[in-house]
């Protein structure tokens, strides 16, 4: 006990004093989840919504992939994507392994099926008399979508909230596929790993709880969003 | 000929194994006003959703101005756009009154300041002029509904559908939504509106017909019933007061809906001597012209009863030259006289 209250005291003092690597890591981290995250959503929502809003044979089957999908472990993404983009793996001559570039893959990955789960929820929630609506008074296909996205914009707001939430903690895609090269692919959670392991628990713990601060801060933002989106 | 704005023949709906629509044959004239009456869950709304192209019926056959339904989804469109319904409990986008309202001109391709100006209009039509910016989700029942009627004028559709229009609406609102719908034809829209109460069918269509468990009946809706089937000496039969018995040729047992088509009802001044089983006496209550037809209004169930005491209404329509032959007087004491087999039952379970 007294040793745990000693490493985060000592973690708390060394917030103070944290150095340039430590933001530029903080800067990818934000960096390569902010994208992958953007990604995941150009991607999710649309799929989300059109399986949400359709209804054919082997729905529900589709759906309880994607719920299965969520499960998907970091390093099991991680592994996959590293044999596939090592030098003699499939995707070997795009030369993306050990770039921010392959993180911000497996990230998207991640976040793909969480995104569209909880968009194809959203959209399932969506009173059925917007959709109705649009259409009677004319809408096409887009502008039907289009207003199912505004009015439920609450719900997939909290799809991208959560996709973001996933990639932005994870440290097994950013190990594996980045490499963990300091000043290059170095994020916050491997640095954290890194710095557990060299024995500096008190700097580890100093890392997470940035953290958490700026995972927090993201949040705040989101929260302000979702109340000016309100419904 | 007249055309047809609205044509269906062997429509039906089925949700799983329960069948909710089963519509012979339906036509609504262009440029008339016509009402569907029937009890909620009568399947008046589905009908609805299904005529503005919102929904797929099961099979059936439906051709809007003409032009038959499910040729192409272009075609469909094209056709889905020429209409508007307008749901009893609508919708409203959260968004402002005016931005609702101005949705079905955008959607179509106008302008942003050309489709406001629109709803603007559409908006003073209704009454809610004052409310253009409110937002439109905290609106009460009554101003949502309005809101949609405003927002499905705004598009000038060809033919509007309305389900249960008056619902929610105070006197005063409802008068003025009476009126737009009423001056709708002249603007060349058809209506279509649904009711549970007939008298907001009398009042506001040119023609009716009601829909009972999910099947149209194309005469007035006049002479329903709803009761309890039960046996007597082995016979179906439907009591509407003391005293007042419809005998039934149905296997039904139960709750059931009896429609008596006002065309095969008899009016006689002596206790009828046929082998018609339904004769019940009665006093005449009211006559009326309806085009060249008398309606007559009978009074059943209680033949002793003084002026103004109200039995069961039945309704008889018979020529002109009848009334002047019988000399038919208020508060005549008569009989109504129809065959069993001139009545339709409907609902109810099988024993």
């Amino acid at each position: 006990m007294r040793w745990t209250l000693e490493q985060f005291a000592e973690a708390l003092r060394l917030l103070g004093s944290l150095d340039r690597q430590v933001l530029g890591a903080l800067a990818l981290s934000l960096g390569v989840a902010t994208l992958s995250t953007v990604l995941a959503t150009a991607a999710g929502l649309p799929i989300g919504i059109a399986v949400g809003l359709a209804r054919f044979r082997g729905k529900r089957l589709l759906t309880t992939v994607l719920h299965t999908l969520l499960a998907l472990p970091t390093v099991l993404i991680g592994l996959v994507l590293y044999t596939a983009l090592s030098s003699r793996g499939l995707l070997g001559s795009w030369r993306l392994l050990y770039t921010p570039a392959a993180i911000v893959l497996g990230q998207f990955v991640l976040a793909l099926p969480l995104v569209t789960a909880l968009a194809l929820a959203a959209a399932e929630g969506v009173d059925p008399r917007v959709r109705l609506t649009a259409l009677t008074l004319g809408a096409g296909r887009w502008k039907v979508a289009r207003t199912i996205l505004a009015e439920g914009r609450g719900a997939f707001l909290a799809a991208v909230v959560a996709g973001f939430g996933r990639v932005f903690g994870e440290v097994g895609i950013s190990m594996m596929l980045g490499g963990n090269i300091r000043g290059y692919t170095r994020t916050v959670t491997t640095a954290v790993a890194l710095e557990t392991a060299r024995g500096e628990v008190p700097l580890g713990i100093a890392l997470g709880l940035v953290l958490m601060a700026v995972a927090l801060a993201v949040n705040l933002l989101f929260l302000h969003l979702r109340r000016r989106a309100a419904p | 000929m007249t055309d047809l704005a609205v044509e269906v023949c062997g429509l039906t709906k089925d949700y799983g194994p329960r069948r909710v629509l089963d519509v012979d044959r339906f036509a609504v004239e262009a440029g008339s006003i016509s009402a569907v009456v029937g009890p909620n869950g009568s399947g008046k709304t589905t009908l609805l959703g299904i005529l503005a192209l919102l929904e797929p019926s099961s099979a059936g056959e439906i051709a809007l101005w003409g032009e038959p339904v499910g040729r192409s989804r272009a075609a469909d469109r094209r056709l889905r756009r020429r209409a508007v319904m307008v749901h009893e409990r609508p919708w409203m986008f959260h968004t402002t009154v005016l931005e609702n309202v101005a949705y079905g001109p955008v959607a179509r391709g106008m302008g942003r300041a050309e489709a406001q100006r629109r709803a603007a209009e559409a908006l003073q039509r209704v009454g809610l002029a004052h409310a253009a910016g409110w937002p439109a989700p905290a609106l009460s029942a009554g101003e949502a509904r309005r809101t949609a009627l405003a927002r499905a004028l705004a598009v000038e559709p060809d033919l509007v559908l309305l389900d249960e229009p008056l619902a929610d609406l105070d006197a005063q609102h409802r008068a003025a939504v009476e009126q737009i719908v009423r001056e709708l034809p002249s603007r060349g829209t058809t209506v279509l509106l649904t009711t549970h109460r007939l008298e907001t069918a009398y009042r506001l269509a040119d023609r009716c017909a009601s829909l009972i468990e999910g099947r149209l009946h194309d005469a007035l809706p006049d002479n329903h019933f709803s009761g309890t089937v039960a046996e007597a000496d082995g016979e179906a039969v439907m009591d509407l007061a003391p005293g007042c018995r419809l005998h039934l040729a149905t296997p039904l047992r139960g709750p059931a809906h009896v429609v008596v088509d006002p065309r095969t009802v008899i009016l006689s001044r002596t206790p009828p001597a046929s082998s018609a089983r339904n004769s019940l006496a009665g006093r005449i209550a009211a006559l009326a012209v309806e085009g060249d037809r008398i309606r007559v209004t009978v009074d059943v169930g209680v033949p002793a009863s003084p002026r103004g005491v109200r039995g069961v209404p039945i309704v008889a329509l018979i020529t002109d030259r009848s009334l002047r032959e019988m000399r038919l007087v208020l508060n005549e004491p008569i009989w109504v006289v129809f065959k069993t087999v001139s009545l339709d039952v409907y609902g109810g379970k099988s024993p």
